[in-house]
């Protein structure tokens, strides 16, 4: 099975080397491969629907134990021959449609390829990893079929909007199968066989503690990918696509994925009343809801999109149901709509192509004028209102059975019958609506003077295979009796017989089965007759539901929280990110310091007089610093403290630091007081509250320091270091005398070296700063006069884009700010 | 020296010939200036370290003195570097000669990153991890500021200058206060301590020393230079950063946390785990805002290296593999994504708006699908490299039962769908007027093929890492 789908993604690649070689080569691949897998699967049928399922593992990701793991049994293999069939029939019918889009028919070619190969991937895979890689790479190809048209902005949001809803529920999917996984190990069931989906069957995950998250889940995963109300939202908005890729994607394969994991698991999460409940409910709703909504549409294709969702919901609610019949009805029916809804698809296209519209209403007597596109429509309704003897007909008395036959409660089986009706009447009606304007004659036919042409042999060849299916199955129903009961014992995970026929006679129920079936048919007509005489508004508002409002808040409040995250974090200009990064970092040291406290010891010494006015004097210059407007006031204050650290120094006996420090902090006050001369007067004062944080941050920061330095000194830690040098010192008279001088002077001369180096380039970088400043300002200057140059023009652009730029320039561009060489210097003082 | 003697030195040789090779090419421009040939030998070097790493593995686990570990983690990753910095030198040819008029001391400095990149992998001491940071930084500075003419690119350079600055000092207090506690630097010695508990100024240490990584890994919130920087550097030394600086700079965390068992302080756990959501979060909710390419490739590192850092906190054979895997992948997928900014770049200046893009897949095949690609690769799309790196970054996270850091990965991964998606979408919207001046050569088409073919061959075959990745978790568990 991985060769099979290994072929279709190879062939995906080929394609369109293929198409630049030769054309009419690329055209034929295509079909060829669909064709050749088609027979691959069909010539399987008698294995598995004899001895049953047929299982394949290949180590995948050694690292972490996943397998690429697949399951051929009755299910996959109808999916895997709707897919693979009408593959073959829709490349062949798209090759012809974008005859006169050339360009792009080669990479149209291979992304159907790719599609194909991860739906197969999808129906085949048996490991849950597995089953998530195809089911998210069917959202992607599909993203890009549905984009199709990607200059205009329908189709970007369309497809966007596909992706996001499928995709977001493939990730939601994924959880719940892991979670399966999960609960069966923890029932006992080995790890080995817990990853195989079809192994789960096993395990009681019904009974599980986890089982309504895990149902929540998968569910979502399913109804997101087969549009169920209120997340349908997206398919007939999927329809911007061309035909064929609607034809292909969004009737007869991908969206069926949904409800093929329904069945696919009805056996490992089925038969509990929550799933009964709520899958058969949101189903049956959407079945009939969505019909009515076909009905009204003025688009051929969203009538054919929103049948397709009722198609859907008929598919959900007989998985919901989970009875023998239903498993049955839920075989027939996935057939019946794939052989109808595919070709309708196409003759669609056709008239469109050729007559130039797609409203129902408006291409009266078109049949008659393309006469083999009428026959595909007349054969593909007839099936679709479930009319005998065709397939469709057979269909439709399986699910009025699966009511029948529900005899667990009795009003359900009622309402599901009246349900079933519904849908049934709805669906018939709207196959009038396709069919009958074009073979009825009257006014407002296409433009007369130029009469729409028959399309291309394959675009007519093409569906009426299809459609011709129909008719067949319907008469010669008993070809598909063993696959019927193949697809049924999967889903019911138990034998299931199956006998088809057209009449079954009269006794009870099937009686009454003909006579709602009558009656749909007189009700449809009715409804047909009456719109006939007045056609229903271009705009139909029934069709935007909840769904999609929901969907776009969702959306827009995302981007509303990185609108906010950019003010908060990005906004600001250079200060504001140091402030937010001291912040954080001063946080995440004081975090341990916080959660585990000792308190510091000292050393126990008093200080003296001396010691507690200078410390009184270096805080009132802080105060003042803090205070003053002016900034050599400020730089005055500032270099008071520092000389009051110097004379600290001297005081306990470091005569040598307190000399260093006052030649620092006077070289420090000239070099500061030489700076402001240049900078302009203006000096940044932020309001109150600003302040007020920076000030707490400040105080954080100081405190922390301030408690590191007390704990590094208490006599707890390790004096190794100081007790080395100290002996050094008394060993070797040729070193400097001051201990500390000692240490730069002698022990680390090299690193003195380097932190000289990087005060060098430190002062270099600067430099440039300042030069950097000066270019700008004569670039400025040279714009003003006009000469228009380049770089100078980029900033305000850039500032206009992004706010984060915006606060980036004003940062850096604003001469008055301090925070620049301020930054600079504190780390300098750090590092050294 | 004997043959045995020569055979002790097999574990160094990568290193070695990295930094030897930026010496060679200094004195072959002092010889004689030539582009082509400062490229060349660049390429050699890189391609002779490349080539003694069979043998080195074959040698390894050695040391030399206290500073320089060789093992299979610090070979895998040289190994990972020195291929990134040979794409990076020939992604940057053709973009310096269209632009700068003395390209050759670039290739120096390039040289000198990757010293800088290999040695910080091959390091289990604190004074190794300062000095192998350094050595990095200082060569991208020169390396961001190259345009000497272009504002934006001095201005980028200064600021990273100035918060690589206070990162390094954060960094060194912190391996200061360690030392205060312990008494040594070596990771084993931190892991000593570590088994009897850290006392609050070990462990205020240790948090800063994972405040100054994070600020070189650029994660949230300490990643404001990021964006500046990666916009104002030459596209390729945006490449550089994204990949060979920042990749090494997470291998080292991931050798230092697993080895000093630092994790098992909760509070350290808590600081790691918040910096990776945070960056998850913020990374892709900023991106989201961008209509500049460089400024969103930016934004989606941080995003990036916030995923990568729960592979960093899951410890044990399964994190060496995601790490492993992740680094891989991501150097690929950023490869593509700047290989085609720095294609599409001319003399005026770095492709940077949007519209630059519109309509590649249709100008430009290659460059559109290496683009897309890329973009979904990044986006963690099966078949790509990012998707399996994303499994495994899931599975790590999960093993570790971090289901609060898996839900974040994939409720982020859901928002960026968005703007990687938006790339995606420009490229194949109808085609805009071709900007002149950009690169139409076959060079860059060929490289970007071969990335492009890397980028499926690890999605579709993950194996061809496993042996290299079985040996690192060897050497470390």
């Amino acid at each position: 099975m991985l060769i099979a789908i290994a072929t279709a993604f190879v062939a995906a690649i080929l394609a369109p080397l293929l198409y630049r070689i030769k054309q009419q080569l690329a055209t034929v691949l295509a079909p060829g491969v669909a064709l050749g897998l088609f027979a691959y699967f069909a010539s399987k049928i008698p294995q598995v629907t004899e001895d049953g399922p047929i299982l394949e593992s290949h180590v995948w990701v050694p690292g972490m134990n996943v397998h690429a793991s697949f399951i051929l049994d009755g299910l996959g293999l109808v999916f895997a021959l709707l897919v693979t069939g009408i593959g073959a029939l829709i490349f062949t019918y798209a090759a012809a449609y974008f005859a006169d889009e050339r360009d792009r028919l080669g990479g149209v070619l291979s992304i159907f390829l790719l599609f194909m190969g991860s739906m197969l991937g999808v129906v085949l895979a048996d490991d849950a990893i597995t089953l998530f890689i195809f089911w998210e790479l069917t959202s992607v190809t599909s993203f890009f079929l549905i984009g199709y048209k990607f200059y205009t902005e329908k189709a970007k949001k369309s497809a966007l909007q596909a992706l996001v809803i499928t995709g977001a529920g493939g990730l939601v999917l994924l959880v719940g199968l892991l979670l399966m996984s999960h609960a069966a190990i923890a029932q006992g069931m080995p790890p080995e066989e817990a990853r195989r989906i079809s192994a789960l069957a096993d395990a009681d995950i019904q009974g599980h503690s986890l089982y309504t998250a895990i149902f929540v889940l998968v569910v979502l995963g399913a109804f997101s990918k087969s549009a169920q109300m209120p997340l349908h939202f997206w398919l007939p908005g999927a329809m911007v696509a061309p035909t064929p890729i609607s034809a292909y994607l969004h009737s007869a394969t991908m969206v069926k994925a949904g409800t093929f994991l329904l069945a696919r698991l009805n056996p490992q999460l089925g038969g509990t009343e929550l799933w009964f409940w709520t899958v058969t409910t949101v189903g049956a709703v959407t079945m009939v809801v969505a019909a009515a909504i076909a009905v009204f549409q003025r688009d051929l294709k969203s009538v054919l999109a929103y049948t397709t969702v009722s198609a859907l919901g008929t598919l959900t609610m007989l998985a919901g149901i989970g009875t023998e019949t239903a498993a049955k009805a839920f075989a027939l029916f996935l057939v019946v709509h794939a052989l109808y809804k595919a070709p309708l698809f196409m003759a669609a296209g056709t008239i469109d192509k050729k007559a130039g519209t797609r409203d129902p209403w408006a291409i009266r007597g078109l049949a008659y004028r393309m006469r083999g596109t009428g026959i595909v429509i007349a054969l593909a309704c007839l099936s679709m209102a479930g009319i005998p003897p065709f397939f469709g007909f057979i269909g439709k008395e399986e699910l009025y059975a699966t009511a029948f036959y529900y005899d667990d409660l009795e009003w359900m089986s009622t309402a599901l019958a009246v349900a079933a009706w519904l849908g049934a009447a709805f669906t018939a009606a709207a196959a009038l609506v396709v069919a009958l304007p074009a073979f009825s004659r009257g006014p407002g036919g296409p433009d007369p003077s130029k009469p729409p042409k028959e399309g291309p042999l394959r675009m007519v060849a093409a569906p009426a295979i299809l459609a011709a299916a129909g008719i067949v199955l319907g008469t010669l129903n008993v070809l598909a009796e063993d696959l019927v009961a193949a697809v049924a014992t999967s889903i019911y995970d138990a034998p299931v017989s199956v006998t088809l026929a057209l009449w079954h006679g009269l006794e009870y129920p099937y009686g009454v089965m003909l006579l709602m079936s009558a009656a749909s048919l007189a009700v449809a007509g009715l409804l047909y007759a009456k719109l006939s005489s007045k056609p229903p508004a271009e705009e139909s508002k029934l069709g935007r539901l909840q769904g999609a409002e929901v969907y776009a808040r969702v959306i827009d409040g995302i981007y509303k929280l990185a609108g906010a995250t950019a003010r908060v974090v990005q906004g600001g200009p250079l200060h504001r990110h140091v402030f937010i990064v001291t912040a954080v970092a001063i946080a995440a040291a004081a975090t341990p310091i916080l959660m585990r406290w000792e308190t510091p010891q000292t050393t126990g010494t008093q200080p003296g007089i001396p010691e507690i006015v200078i410390v009184a004097l270096g805080i009132a210059s802080l105060g003042l610093l803090i205070k003053a407007k002016n900034r050599l006031v400020q730089t005055a204050a500032a270099g008071v403290i520092g000389f009051a650290i110097a004379f600290l120094f001297a005081i306990y006996s470091g005569p040598d630091l307190a000399i260093t420090q006052l030649m620092v902090e006077t070289l420090m006050v000239i070099l500061l007081v030489l700076v402001l001369h240049r900078l302009p007067a203006r000096s940044v004062v932020h309001a109150a509250p600003k302040r007020i944080v920076h000030g707490v941050i400040a105080l954080a920061g100081g405190a922390l320091v301030t408690v590191l330095l007390l704990l590094a000194a208490s006599p707890r830690y390790p004096r190794d270091a100081s007790d080395f040098y100290i002996a050094h010192l008394e060993e070797e008279p040729e070193l400097a005398r001051n201990l500390i001088n000692a240490i730069l002077e002698n022990f680390r001369a090299m690193d003195t070296l380097g932190e000289i180096v990087v005060l060098a380039i430190a002062g270099v970088g600067v430099t440039a700063l300042v030069k950097l400043h000066k270019l700008r300002q004569r670039e400025e200057g040279e714009q003003d006069a006009g000469s228009g140059d380049d770089a100078g023009q980029q900033a305000p652009r850039e500032a206009q884009n992004d706010p984060a730029a915006r606060g980036a320039e004003a940062g850096s561009e604003d001469p008055a700010d301090p925070s620049d060489p301020a930054e600079g210097d504190q780390d300098e003082e750090r590092s050294s | 020296m004997t043959r045995a003697d020569l055979a002790d030195l097999a574990p160094l040789a990568p290193l070695a010939i990295l930094a030897v090779t930026p010496l060679v090419v200094t004195v072959a421009i002092s010889v004689r200036r030539h582009h082509a040939l400062a490229l060349g030998i660049t390429l050699a070097g890189l391609a002779a370290a490349v080539a003694a790493v069979p043998a080195a593995l074959a040698a390894a686990p050695a040391t030399a003195g206290a500073l320089v570990t060789v093992d299979a983690l610090s070979l895998s990753f040289t190994l990972l570097i020195a291929l990134g910095t040979a794409v990076v030198a020939l992604m940057s040819r053709p973009y310096l000669a269209r632009s700068e008029r003395r390209p050759e001391e670039y290739y120096v400095l390039l040289g000198i990153a990757a010293t800088g990149a290999a040695a910080l992998v091959s390091t289990e001491h604190l004074a190794g991890v300062i000095l192998a940071v350094e050595t990095l930084s200082v060569a991208l500075f020169g390396l961001i500021a190259y345009p000497r003419d272009r504002a934006g690119a001095i201005e980028a350079g200064l600021k990273y200058l100035i918060m690589t600055g206070a990162a390094s000092a954060v960094l060194v207090f912190g391996a200061a206060l360690l030392y205060a506690d312990i008494g040594g630097l070596t990771f084993d010695d931190i892991a000593a301590r570590a088994s009897g508990g850290f006392s609050v100024v070990g462990l205020a240490g240790l948090a800063l020393v994972i405040a100054g990584l994070a600020f070189k890994l650029a994660l949230a919130p300490f990643h404001m230079w990021a964006p500046d920087v990666y916009q104002g550097a030459p596209a390729p030394v945006s490449a550089l950063i994204a990949t060979v600086s920042e990749g090494a700079v997470a291998a080292l965390a991931f050798r230092m946390l697993s080895a000093t068992g630092a994790l098992t302080e909760p509070a350290l756990a808590a600081i790691v785990a918040g910096l990776a959501v945070v960056s998850m979060a913020a990374g892709n909710l900023l991106a989201l805002l961008q209509t500049r390419v460089k400024r969103l490739l930016a934004y989606s590192s941080v995003a990036h290296f916030g995923y990568l850092l729960v592979a960093v906190m899951a410890a044990g054979p399964l994190g060496v593999e995601a790490l492993l895997f992740y680094v891989a992948a991501y150097f690929v997928m950023t490869y593509l994504a700047f290989g085609v900014v720095t294609a599409l770049s001319g003399r005026a200046g770095d492709a940077d708006a949007l519209d630059h893009f519109k309509g590649l897949c249709w100008r430009r095949p290659v460059l559109g699908i290496a683009l897309v690609l890329s973009s979904l690769s990044l986006l963690g799309v099966p078949v790509t490299a990012g998707f399996i790196a994303k499994l495994y970054v899931l599975a790590a996270g999960a093993s570790e039962a971090r289901w609060g850091l898996v839900v974040a990965i994939a409720l982020t991964t859901a928002i960026s769908a968005f703007y990687y998606l938006r790339l995606v979408v420009v490229s194949l919207s109808r085609p805009a007027e071709d900007p002149r001046g950009d690169d139409r050569s076959l060079e860059a088409a060929a490289l970007l093929t071969v990335l492009v073919a890397l980028l499926i061959a690890l999605g579709v075959a993950p194996g061809i890492l496993e042996p290299l990745a079985t040996r690192a978790a060897d050497a470390l568990f």
